[in-house]
């Protein structure tokens, strides 16, 4: 009996710990949406029971922010995608120097705070940064281009904040491929096209997948980027999470939203686990 | 298929050191010729500079009469096994297989036709062939990346240490299969390896290279009875180097005589040269005994024998050899 409690006990830190930051404040938030809004004074009336913030969730502008956000993180995901892995295939090119220093370049701005990085691009991006007053100075343009307070400012944004992790997962996820299985490809006749086509990228999807369904995890719940350097049609559920909880005080809708995009990224998380466990059943190995 | 390959002074740098040292050879349609050598010798270099993999750093490949020493490996035409058989692990075998010729955009009916016939003439089966390589055994995956080096009729063959990997019984087994294969396709091969027995049993020539360079190129017996240094004397199994003057043939020099041809006992009587000497080791090896020997002036012999049951250690016994048999070195070349 004392036997069988052995694994619980050794396991109870890890346990509480995750009960007492995950389980708990979930099942605290689930409570809270169903709360009703304040009136007037407070963040919430407490001691009620309603569904009313669910339901106000289908109303044109909510649902626009909640397709919003799900557009924003493919669209972040699927171009960091395709640049990091760019950048990991240049990189498994150059020289062991030239590789640390663009591992260097790549990791350094994640040692700072992310709000910093945003403020920065700011600065560079704005109507009086670097690239504007470079290109006014060339006269290559005579008035500022808008690079932020848009769609574009947005995503170079998230973009940035997330391509770091995903060309380092693809770097080794290709410095993992056989450099004798390319020099098979060529020698039976393989073009360098070819050997990428055919070889290099299909060997790469199961890490591409993965990578893919980590980055739409995260930006889903992309904030900084939205809310510093994209315009008012950018909101994403994190900044109206911001806005109801801490600019207009209605505690129980920002718990919605809450539960929403937690439901909605355990959705993006499962999915694609979903599809790789079908695409290999055939082949557990 | 079957085409003539000839190197021309090849020469290849690996930052400051010579890999491959001015090699010369030249070999006729159909042949299988082994390089034959010690770890880091630069035998897969040689192999990686006429695949295409490398390119030389002076000299020149030749295919027929073609010079393709500056054209790139993919249209080389070149079947090349690899050591860990480089196979596509997200490709079925029959993918493997069929992959030049899908690079050479064959019919589909006619790329089937091919990928069965290579498969069925190297003893693979069709429910084998729709498996991914994880899940084949060593000598499954060796026989893959045969049949994809064969499929596409290369001009040649070329097979990197293609039976390190596996144990000594497939070995031997996949040695006799893999020659048999190549005079049935008829492709000219060349085949790197560190191991002399599979040299000796494969190859219709030899080449024995250290630190680069091309120390001799002959057939497998000239090889191993007559060779032209001790290092390869001493690389194509074990042997006695003994100073040619004390047998009398030569003032100077070495003489080499392979263990198994000194005779001992009975047999010894007939040999016109003969010594006595201590028994000093016996080991067993299987089919035979190797005996060490010191003769009365202090030269060392190994000895291979049938029978040692009447040779104990430590007696004293005549050792017979006749005097054709030894081989004199000959002394242009260098010596470590």
């Amino acid at each position: 009996m004392i036997k069988n409690l052995i694994p619980f006990i050794f396991v109870s830190p890890a346990l509480s710990l995750i009960i007492l930051t995950i389980i708990a404040p979930l099942i605290l938030m689930i409570r809270v949406s169903l709360l009703k809004p304040p009136e007037g004074t407070g963040f919430y009336i407490p001691d009620t029971f309603s569904l009313q913030n669910y339901q106000s969730l289908f109303d044109t502008y909510r649902i626009s922010i909640l397709i919003n956000t799900i557009i924003f993180a493919l669209e972040v995901s699927f171009l960091s995608i395709l640049l990091g892995f760019g950048f990991a295939i240049l990189m498994q090119e150059l020289s062991n120097l030239w590789r640390i220093i663009c591992f260097t370049c790549l990791l350094l701005p994640k040692f700072i705070s992310p709000l910093i990085i945003v403020f920065g691009l700011q600065r560079i991006l704005g109507s009086h940064g670097i690239i504007n007053e470079l290109l006014i100075a060339t006269h290559l343009i005579n008035e500022p281009l808008d690079l932020i307070r848009n769609h574009f400012g947005a995503l170079i944004g998230e973009i940035y904040l997330t391509i770091p992790f995903v060309t380092l997962f693809l770097f080794y996820q290709l410095t993992s491929i056989d450099k004798e299985t390319h020099n098979a490809a060529t020698g039976l006749g393989a073009s360098n096209y070819q050997v990428f086509r055919k070889i290099t990228l299909p060997m790469c999807y199961p890490g591409i997948l993965i990578i893919w369904q980590l980055s739409i995890a995260w930006n889903l719940g992309s904030f900084l980027g939205p809310l510093l350097l994209g315009g008012p049609s950018n909101t994403t559920i994190s900044c109206e999470i911001y806005h109801q909880a801490f600019e207009i005080g209605n505690w129980p809708l920002a718990a919605t939203w809450g539960v929403l995009m937690t439901a909605i990224i355990m959705t993006f998380i499962w999915l694609p686990k979903l599809t790789i466990s079908f695409m290999f059943k055939e082949n557990p190995k | 298929m079957g085409n003539k390959i000839k190197l021309e002074n090849l020469t290849y740098y690996y930052k400051d050191k010579k890999a491959v040292d001015n090699i010369s050879l030249s070999l006729h349609s159909g042949k299988f010729i082994t390089i034959l050598g010690p770890s880091g010798c630069g035998k897969t270099t040689v192999l990686k500079l006429i695949g295409g993999y490398l390119s030389p750093t002076k000299g020149s490949i030749f295919i027929d009469e073609t010079d393709i020493t500056s054209s790139s490996a993919c249209s080389r035409k070149i079947g090349m096994v690899f050591q860990n058989y480089a196979l596509f692990p997200h490709l079925s075998a029959r993918k493997n297989i069929a992959f030049p010729l899908e690079i050479r955009k064959l019919p589909k009916n006619e790329c089937e036709k091919k990928v069965d016939a290579i498969s069925e003439l190297i003893g693979l089966t069709q429910k084998e062939i729709e498996r991914k390589p994880s899940e084949l055994s060593g000598g499954q995956r060796q026989r893959v990346a045969l049949a994809r080096a064969l499929v596409f009729e290369p001009h040649l063959l070329l097979l990197d240490e293609p039976l390190a990997n596996l144990d000594k019984v497939l070995k031997t087994k996949l040695r006799s299969e893999i020659q048999k294969l190549q005079k049935e396709v008829n492709v000219t091969t060349i085949m790197v390896t560190h191991d002399h027995e599979e040299a000796l049993s494969n190859s219709d020539l030899i080449g024995v290279m250290d630190q680069g360079k091309l120390m001799q190129v002959n057939n497998p017996k000239i090889i191993y009875d007559n060779p032209n240094s001790v290092f390869v004397a001493n690389f194509l199994g074990v042997t006695n180097i003994i100073p040619a003057n004390f047998f009398n043939i030569s003032k100077s020099g070495k003489a080499h005589i392979r263990p198994e041809k000194i005779k001992i006992g009975n047999e010894a009587n007939e040999c016109n040269w003969k010594k006595n000497g201590i028994i000093t080791g016996i080991t067993f090896m299987g089919a035979d005994f190797l005996i060490d020997l010191t003769t009365n002036e202090g030269v060392h012999f190994k000895i291979l024998t049938r029978d040692q049951s009447s040779f104990p250690l430590g007696s004293t016994i005549t050792i017979g050899i006749d005097i054709e048999s030894i081989w004199l070195i000959p002394e242009n070349h260098k010596d470590v």
